[in-house]
């Protein structure tokens, strides 16, 4: 299932929300506070987290900075009703924004935004999987790079012996 | 001491001339006086008229003011309520939907119910047929079928409704744009059709519109009072309309200038009104309909683009009229300003490199 946290103050929106995505893909969790919301990020993440920009006590941009903070594979999406043009570029700027979406949605539109926001999540995973797996053979490299040098400093020349093709060693005599 | 005693008779002659030659000076000076004091009087008249026209131009300009203040405060006081609106259109909008998906799944369930039901009443014991028949009595008394007809035309219409709400909303926002004031590039197409979107419901029941809006080249302006002018105009149109009224857009350019034609096919504008249309507070409406300012703030706004509008009879009856807007004004005024800041720049630099 793919997970999708909602943010609204108006508890409405969140209602009608749900009955989009009832039936679909997602598993909704869906809160109208968002410190509440905040509170959750805290112990678990989302696939994605739609949220409201105007709200009390913690604006949606508040909100998705945390977000991105916490968790870098989770893609953000606000759901405005405003078209204030410096709030959207503050939203877009401030946090790694996927889209600012505008109410009243359309309920196609909205379900295929939510689809491509899922691929985007997954493009996310597997960049962040990629970046932790070279960190971790560049890691496995430098060990044994100590090693080699460990063992070196114990024999000298030891780490300088040349194999054949066939895996025997090299004398230096024979080299020639 | 011998003096020349003058004789009586002499003497009397020049007493007479001296008081005559000072009666005479005495009214030349009453005359001069009373000259000045007409003249002064003239010119004090004329300063005062001079003063009532300032005056009046001054409380002209106030009320302009005024006026414009109060649109703008009621364009930021639209956009406001569009935002507001936004919410709770976002769940009509989404829950009808919802509705729609829900009644067409109920549907098909009842559907599949009564179908069901038809197939297994031959097969039925005798004894549960009367059930059956106070479960098609219940259906046939509760207007099943007509419900579950006309069920989706209430969604529909409903949707379409939302649909036009969100609309109007969209074209207020449009409107009332809050950064109305700057300067920018616009396609007055859009402006117009912004436009009638908000005039539509005053529109709809009086008159139709035709517009036939030529492709037109951006120019630089406060799109926000254009689109006030081209409002004004529509809506005077409008107000001219009879019945089976008929109101034409068109827009078209040449090289240095946009024109947009607005044409009614109302009462026209009587000839000896034509010279003050344009007058503030010039208005043919019972009193309280009209401010009288609608052509004369769009006079404004238009002479201050550098353009002019025009008005002439129309074919039949009815008025045309042109809105003249120079593509260029803005960017001159711009590359002037710029030049001179260049010098001004340019100076300030000798002057550095002097000291």
């Amino acid at each position: 299932m793919r997970e999708i946290l909602l943010v609204d103050d108006e508890q409405h929106i969140l209602n009608a929300l749900r009955r989009e995505l009832n039936g679909s893909s997602w598993s909704v969790t869906a809160t109208s506070d968002p410190r509440e919301a905040a509170a959750w990020l805290e112990m678990r993440s989302f696939d994605v987290v739609m949220s409201d920009f105007r709200m009390p006590k913690l604006n949606g941009v508040e909100l998705l900075t945390r977000v991105h903070k916490l968790w870098p594979e989770t893609v953000s999406i606000i759901l405005s009703g405003y078209t204030d043009a410096e709030a959207m570029l503050k939203a877009v700027n401030e946090v790694e924004l996927f889209r600012y979406a505008l109410k009243p949605w359309n309920s196609k539109e909205l379900l295929e935004m939510l689809d491509s926001a899922w691929r985007h999540h997954e493009e996310l995973k597997l960049s962040q999987r990629l970046i932790a797996e070279s960190n971790w053979r560049n890691d496995k490299a430098l060990r044994r790079e100590a090693e080699i040098q460990k063992f070196e400093k114990q024999e000298p020349g030891l780490t300088q012996v040349e194999f054949s093709p066939t895996g025997t060693i090299w004398l230096a005599d024979e080299a020639h | 001491m011998s003096t020349l005693q003058p004789r009586p008779a002499q003497s009397y002659e020049r007493a007479f001339q001296r008081e005559r030659l000072a009666k005479k000076q005495a009214e030349e000076v009453l005359e001069r006086r009373s000259r000045e004091l007409f003249e002064a009087n003239q010119r004090i008249a004329l300063q005062y008229e001079k003063l009532q026209h300032t005056h009046d131009e001054l409380k002209l300009a106030q009320t302009q003011l005024i006026h414009s203040e109060r649109m703008a405060s009621v364009g930021q006081l639209a956009a406001g309520i569009a935002h507001e609106i936004n919410n709770p259109m976002a769940f009509v909008a989404s829950n009808l939907n919802s509705l729609q998906r829900y009644t067409t799944s109920l549907t098909s369930i009842v559907n599949t119910c009564a179908r069901f039901l038809e197939s297994i009443r031959n097969r039925i014991p005798t004894c549960m047929t009367e059930d059956l028949d106070r479960v098609e009595r219940t259906v046939a008394a509760e207007n099943y079928r007509f419900i579950v007809q006309d069920i989706a035309e209430v969604i529909q219409e409903s949707k379409k409704g939302a649909e036009r709400i969100t609309d109007i909303v969209t074209g207020l926002r449009n409107f009332s744009r809050l950064d109305e004031e700057e300067l920018k590039a616009a396609d007055l197409n859009e402006g117009i059709q912004a436009t009638l979107k908000i005039a539509h419901s005053e529109i709809r029941y009086r008159c139709s519109v035709i517009t036939e809006l030529g492709e037109l080249p951006e120019i630089m302006c406060h799109p926000g009072q254009l689109n006030q002018v081209f409002l004004n105009l529509i809506m005077n149109a409008v107000q001219a309309c009879q019945d089976n009224g008929r109101i034409e857009i068109r827009t078209y350019a040449n090289n240095t200038d946009v024109f947009v034609d607005i044409e009614d096919n109302g009462c026209g504008i009587a000839d000896e009104n034509l010279s003050a249309i344009f007058t503030p507070f010039f208005t043919t409406k019972p009193v309280g309909e009209g401010t009288g300012l609608g052509l004369s703030i769009s006079y404004a706004i238009v002479k201050k683009h550098g353009g002019d509008i025009r008005v002439r009879k129309a074919k039949n009856t009815g008025s045309i009229f042109t809105v003249l807007l120079p593509i260029e004004h803005f960017v001159k005024e711009m590359e002037a300003s710029f030049t001179v800041d260049d010098q001004l720049r340019s100076k300030g630099d000798a002057r550095d490199s002097i000291s």
